[in-house]
């Protein structure tokens, strides 16, 4: 026995120095892909994860945010979303995904908000999106800009589970790029988050075109003119050889027409044919064309106008327009589905009393006031003012900049996008050079630079202090400053984006409280893993110290007990 | 023998004094109590801190004063002597004594008095007595000193919610504890002045002297004016009188001169109402008439109101004769019959002499109801003027044998011509005063303007700034009103202008000047055609056939300056508001009377941001402080939405396609 025991340490021994290896396979556990889809963190997503963890261990293994360059959930056995719906998840799965359902958040959640960009002079409007609490409960919504409050509104939960596009009108304390603070509620903990608004955004520059001397167009320039968001150029054909001109040469050419975000023509009877193709042009390609009537618009005007004329009324009383205008001669024209009335008459035959119409044309809008002599009945209280600084603002907005770029801060991948009105009218875009720089002056960073492959790019996460942005084509040049990230995502996920995701996906939805059961059942359906084939290398671990030391130790005690030591 | 008599006297005086000074001690103590809820009572009353002084000290020196000549009254040897015994008995030894001391030849006295000495040598003097002494003395030293030097706090507490608060920083020690107004309205209404006390808002009558009385116990009182406008007033025995310039409008802090800030200040917000003109009107006939022939008189009823009392009404009336141009007018007025149902609401009934005024075919009588009150310098206000005219009547009228009702739309009251001769009349005119002859020429200025604006009107539109239309005048004389008539007719506006300027500094000469130039242009525009100086039946329309008609001048058009737009005025006053609130909202212990003048000034009528600044000065808990700070942040989001452009919902919508809705329009017939 002594003799076997020393030999069997000196086997242990030449083994750990020669160190071998055998060949077997092992089945590997699943893996479990988690995703977590709420607004906020949650602690009921936490513990759902923690009890898949223990009781699926030592069968598969939770990996929590998964995250791959390509799609999502590609590497995993099995992919789940733990989400509340109030938040959804980007990106393409790479197979079924299961959706673990939790309860709506118990108290109110601010989870979105998107603030456009505008004129320092206006009111400012953000999107406010609000999920959880209960159905009837008022929250006070309340934006802060450095600590003042610029603006609060009470809000009424509605019974769906996310109320979206909550508008949230305040005013600018400060012109420029600003991290405006949206919070629900006045008493602590607030719930608070911040999103960027730019308040500085530059005047609309607008082209009032007069083809003739009128009351009209003289009332509608001098409103615009008074609008600090617009910067108005105008021309005024006050004879058939002469133009009084505002910021343009003469009589309009195609470049100075291409070059405003909106067109205003007044005094349009007395337009040619080709004068009003061009327009009808310009509107087609992403413009916006206003015509103000003042007059019953002849036949070649048809290419403008929504549609034939449908009621005539010329009289001495007038009647009102909407709240802000009033007329005593007017045109109006029959409803079209897709117009935007934008004033009406109301005692006009039914269906015949769209007076100022906006009608979408191509990429543009052409918008057209069959009021003819407002002008003559402008209120005390500034109301025509206002309408055709409403209607031109309005039209500007909607169309396509001839070349703009702006700094979309999208939660998780901020992002420019260029806008060029010739490249959408024609398909070419043009070549375009985009340049970003983002910190302050000391520290900029060029971020990109180059040949500008499509309207969308990506730019690196990081810089938050502002960013510059132009984008230059020829002659044209533009600049936009804009923050670059927000701590509260822009868009709003769609109440039923995450079942809408289980569905398209091929998953199913699972029940958080179920959701041990159903996964391991989930799991047991999935086909097993080939076995891995490994190489083992027993004397690579350290327990075989032990039997060699108790081999060595008998031996000794053996030779001692004998008395062979 | 005879010291141990002493010995006892002695004694028995001792403790009478003893005794003496604590029923004095106990006396004062109580007064000190009196005088201070007396003092609490005369605060309430609007007294200063030197009259609660007086009133303390007065009550602690007459109970001082009764209490000692009660207790000397009361302890005399006898009634201590009793006393001692009563607390101590000592066989009545120690009575005995006192009574024999007042028998000094009776044999027992040596005898009692040794006897009684000894029993008074065991007796221990009350252990309260000095206690009871030092707690009197230290209560009433306590009292008067909280109570003389410092303006009982704890009552502020209760008037000044808001001032009472803790706050951080350096409030003042003299919060300003009451304040009232005296209000004195013009003399021309009587100027019964009348007292408002504590409160936030007071209208008045333009014209009121206002005086603020302001209680403290500061040196000083600082009043500001819409944040703006900082005096400080000294003040005179606790109360600092603050008589307000005139007109007294805005929102008025009034605040302890030694505070940091607001603390401890009051806000009253003055709303100043002008008197309005009185209201006159014909009630009948009411209407123009027409007449075949004056024959019998037309009884006219004017109806006048104003806010506060009337002083006259009249009837008066114009005749005009003649045609044309040429027309003759004479002024007179008819006394009427008033029947006063109040001061301010007179009905007056008047008799037009039609058959006496002769009359013929074609004149006209134009009349019109006159009121006035009592403001000073103010003019007489003048209803709508109403015609009779004489001349043919329809048939059907004609055989009726009276007159006809005249279609109001067809009215005519004042003429270029009509202009020229008053103001020859009034360059006539010597008996008039510097003064009175600018009034007139001003009033005529009026009239001129009147019928300036009626022929702008006849152009196709308003001229809102003479700067304006002259910036725009190249536009005109460049092609747009190139034909002979309406630039007469432009001339003949622009002499008017003249003339009304020259009228308003009541230059006569130089406005004939103008206002003849003006006619002759006029009668060029019209050439021979009589034109209805108040054409408002029928609107005159720009003729589409003769534009573009004018000769184009040589050379190209000077190029114009793009124009930008300012900001809406009023911004300072949110954004100071909106920070005011901001500290308030982020410190809980600051005084929220300071933001509530911020607040205030944002009043656009509708009394919401007055009743906000009155609820911040209200607020004298958390709650009532954070509702109040909430709706003080609405009115000033409010203010803000008022002074910037409110864009039309879907403003920001994106472009959607057009090729559908082109597409449905192709396919529409």
């Amino acid at each position: 026995v002594t003799r076997a025991l020393r030999a069997a340490a000196w086997a242990i021994a030449l083994a750990a120095v020669i160190d071998p290896g055998f060949d077997r396979s092992v089945a590997p556990p699943a893996i479990v892909g988690v995703r977590v889809a709420t607004a906020r963190p949650s602690a009921a997503a936490d513990a759902v994860i923690q009890r898949l963890d223990e009781a699926l261990r030592p069968r598969a293994t939770v990996v929590r945010d998964v995250a791959t360059d390509g799609p999502w959930c590609a590497g995993v056995d099995l992919c789940l979303v733990v989400g509340d719906g109030t938040a959804t998840v980007s990106g393409p799965p790479g197979q079924p995904v299961h959706v673990v359902g939790l309860a709506p958040p118990a108290a109110a959640q601010l989870i979105a908000a998107d603030v456009p960009a505008r004129h320092q002079a206006e009111l400012h409007e953000a999107r406010v999106t609000v999920a959880g609490g209960r159905a009837g409960e008022v929250v006070e919504i309340v934006a802060e800009d450095d600590g003042v409050e610029v603006g609060r509104i009470a809000h009424t939960r509605t019974d769906r589970a996310i109320d979206e596009g909550i508008r949230l009108p305040w005013w600018p304390h400060r012109t420029g790029v600003r991290l405006l603070t949206v919070r629900l509620g006045d008493t602590p903990p607030a719930i608070s988050a911040t999103a960027p608004a730019d308040t500085a955004a530059a005047p609309l520059d607008v082209l009032v075109w007069e083809a003739r001397p009128s009351w009209t167009g003289t009332f509608v320039r001098r409103a615009l003119e008074a609008d600090p968001r617009l910067v108005v150029r105008a021309a005024s054909q006050v004879a058939p050889r002469r133009v009084v001109a505002r910021g343009v040469a003469g009589r309009p050419r195609d470049s100075d027409l291409n070059a405003a975000r909106a067109v205003v023509v007044t005094g349009a009877t007395a337009l040619d044919a080709a004068g009003a193709e061009r327009l009808a042009r310009l509107a087609s390609a992403g413009g916006a064309v206003v015509v103000a009537l003042d007059g019953r618009p002849p036949a070649m005007l048809q290419t403008l106008l929504p549609g034939p004329l449908a009621a005539e009324r010329r009289a001495l009383d007038p009647v009102a327009l909407g709240d802000r205008l009033r007329s005593a001669e007017l045109v109006s024209f029959s409803r079209i589905p897709g117009d935007v009335v934008l004033a009406s008459w109301a005692d006009a035959p039914r269906g015949d009393d769209a007076v100022v119409v906006e009608r979408r044309s191509g990429r543009g809008a052409i918008v057209v006031s069959g009021a003819l002599d407002a002008w003559r009945w402008r209120d005390d209280e500034g109301g025509f003012d206002r309408f055709w600084q409403d209607v031109v603002v309005r039209a500007a907005r909607a169309s396509l900049p001839p070349l703009a770029a702006t700094w979309e801060a999208a939660a998780g991948s901020p992002r420019v996008r260029v806008e060029s009105r010739e490249g959408a009218a024609t398909g070419q875009w043009p070549a375009l050079t985009v340049t970003a720089r983002c910190g302050d002056a000391t520290t900029a960073i060029d971020v990109v630079e180059g040949n500008l492959p499509g309207t969308w790019f990506a730019a690196p996460r990081g810089v938050v202090a502002g960013c510059t942005i132009a984008a230059a084509a020829g002659d044209a040049h533009v600049e936009t400053t804009w923050p670059g990230e927000a701590s509260l995502p822009l868009t709003a996920p769609a109440p039923d984006a995450l079942a809408t995701l289980a569905r398209v996906s091929g998953g199913t939805q699972i029940d958080a409280g179920a959701a041990v059961e159903a996964v391991a059942a989930l799991l047991a359906a999935q086909p097993p893993r080939p076995p891995v084939p490994i190489r083992w290398h027993p004397m690579r671990a350290r327990w075989w110290f032990v039997p060699f030391v108790a081999c060595l130790a008998v031996e000794w005690w053996r030779r001692r007990r004998f008395g062979r030591a | 023998m005879t010291d141990v008599r002493d010995q006892v006297a002695v004694r028995l005086a001792a403790e009478a004094r003893a005794r003496t000074v604590e029923d004095a001690a106990r006396w004062t103590v109580c007064g000190a109590i009196g005088g201070v809820v007396l003092a609490v009572i005369a605060s309430s009353a609007g007294g200063g801190g030197a009259a609660r002084a007086i009133v303390v000290a007065l009550s602690v020196a007459t109970a001082a004063g009764v209490g000692l000549i009660r207790a000397r009254r009361r302890w005399t040897p006898a009634a201590v002597a009793e006393a001692l015994e009563r607390r101590q008995s000592a066989d009545n030894l120690v009575v005995t004594a006192e009574a024999l001391s007042r028998v000094p030849t009776h044999s027992w006295q040596p005898a009692v008095a040794s006897a009684a000495w000894s029993r008074l040598e065991g007796l221990a003097p009350p252990s309260h007595r000095g206690t009871w002494l030092r707690l009197g003395v230290a209560a009433m030293v306590a009292i008067v000193a909280a109570v003389v030097p410092w303006p009982v706090p704890a009552f502020e507490a209760v008037k000044s919610p808001a001032s009472a608060r803790p706050a951080a920083g350096a409030p003042s020690d003299h919060p300003i504890t009451a304040l009232s107004a005296r209000v004195v309205p013009p003399a021309y209404l009587g100027g019964v002045p009348y007292d408002t006390a504590e409160a936030t808002t007071l209208e008045i009558v333009g014209g009121s002297q206002v005086t603020l009385l302001a209680h403290t116990n500061d040196a000083t009182v600082r009043i500001s004016r819409d944040g703006t406008e900082t005096t400080d007033v000294a003040t005179a025995g606790g109360v600092a009188s603050i008589e307000l310039p005139s007109p007294a409008g805005g929102t008025w802090l009034i605040a302890p001169g030694s505070a940091d800030d607001a603390r401890g200040g009051r806000l009253l917000v003055i709303r100043v109402v002008d008197d309005a003109p009185p209201v006159v009107r014909v009630v009948t006939p009411g209407r123009d008439r027409r007449l075949a022939r004056p024959l019998a008189d037309l009884r006219v009823t004017i109806d006048a109101r104003d806010d506060h009392a009337l002083t006259d009404v009249r009837l008066r009336l114009t005749t005009v004769s003649g045609s044309g141009e040429n027309l003759t007018f004479a002024d007179r007025e008819v006394r009427a019959r008033i029947d006063r149902t109040a001061a301010g609401v007179w009905t007056a009934e008047a008799v037009l002499p039609l058959a006496t005024l002769g009359l013929d075919d074609g004149d006209l009588v134009v009349y019109r109801g006159v009121a006035a009150d009592a403001r000073p310098g103010a003019p007489a206000v003048e209803s709508d003027a109403f015609l009779v005219e004489v001349g043919p009547l329809r048939a059907a009228s004609d055989a009726g044998g009276g007159g006809e009702d005249v279609d109001p739309e067809q009215r005519q009251a004042i003429s270029q011509q009509m202009v020229i001769v008053k103001t020859e009349r009034l360059h006539a005119r010597t008996d008039l005063t510097p003064d009175a002859r600018l009034a007139e020429a001003q009033g005529l200025a009026v009239e001129q303007r009147m019928v300036r604006a009626e022929f702008v009107f006849l152009m196709g539109g308003e001229v809102e700034d003479e700067e304006e239309e002259a910036a725009q005048a190249h536009d005109l004389v460049e092609g747009r009103l190139a034909n002979q008539g309406q630039a007469a007719l432009l001339g003949a506006t622009r002499a008017m202008s003249r003339a009304e300027a020259r009228l308003v500094a009541g230059d006569t000469v130089t406005a004939l000047v103008a206002e003849r130039e003006a006619l002759r242009l006029l009668q060029q525009a019209f050439d021979r055609r009589r034109f209805l100086l108040r054409p408002v039946a029928e609107r005159a329309r720009i003729d589409p056939a003769r534009r573009l008609e004018g000769t184009t001048p040589p050379g190209p058009s000077r190029p114009l300056p793009v124009t930008t737009a300012e900001r809406e005025a009023g911004w300072d006053a949110v954004e100071r508001a909106a920070l005011a609130l901001a500290r308030a909202g982020g410190d809980s212990g600051l005084d929220l009377v300071a933001p509530a003048a911020r607040v205030a000034v944002l009043e656009s009528g509708d009394g919401r941001a007055t009743a906000a600044a009155a609820a911040l000065v209200r607020a004298d808990n958390v709650a009532a402080r954070a509702a109040a700070l909430i709706e003080a942040q609405r009115v000033v989001h409010a203010a803000a939405a008022r002074r910037l452009a409110v864009p039309m919902n879907g403003a920001d919508d994106r472009p959607l396609s057009g090729a559908v809705a082109d597409a449905v329009r192709r396919r529409r017939p």
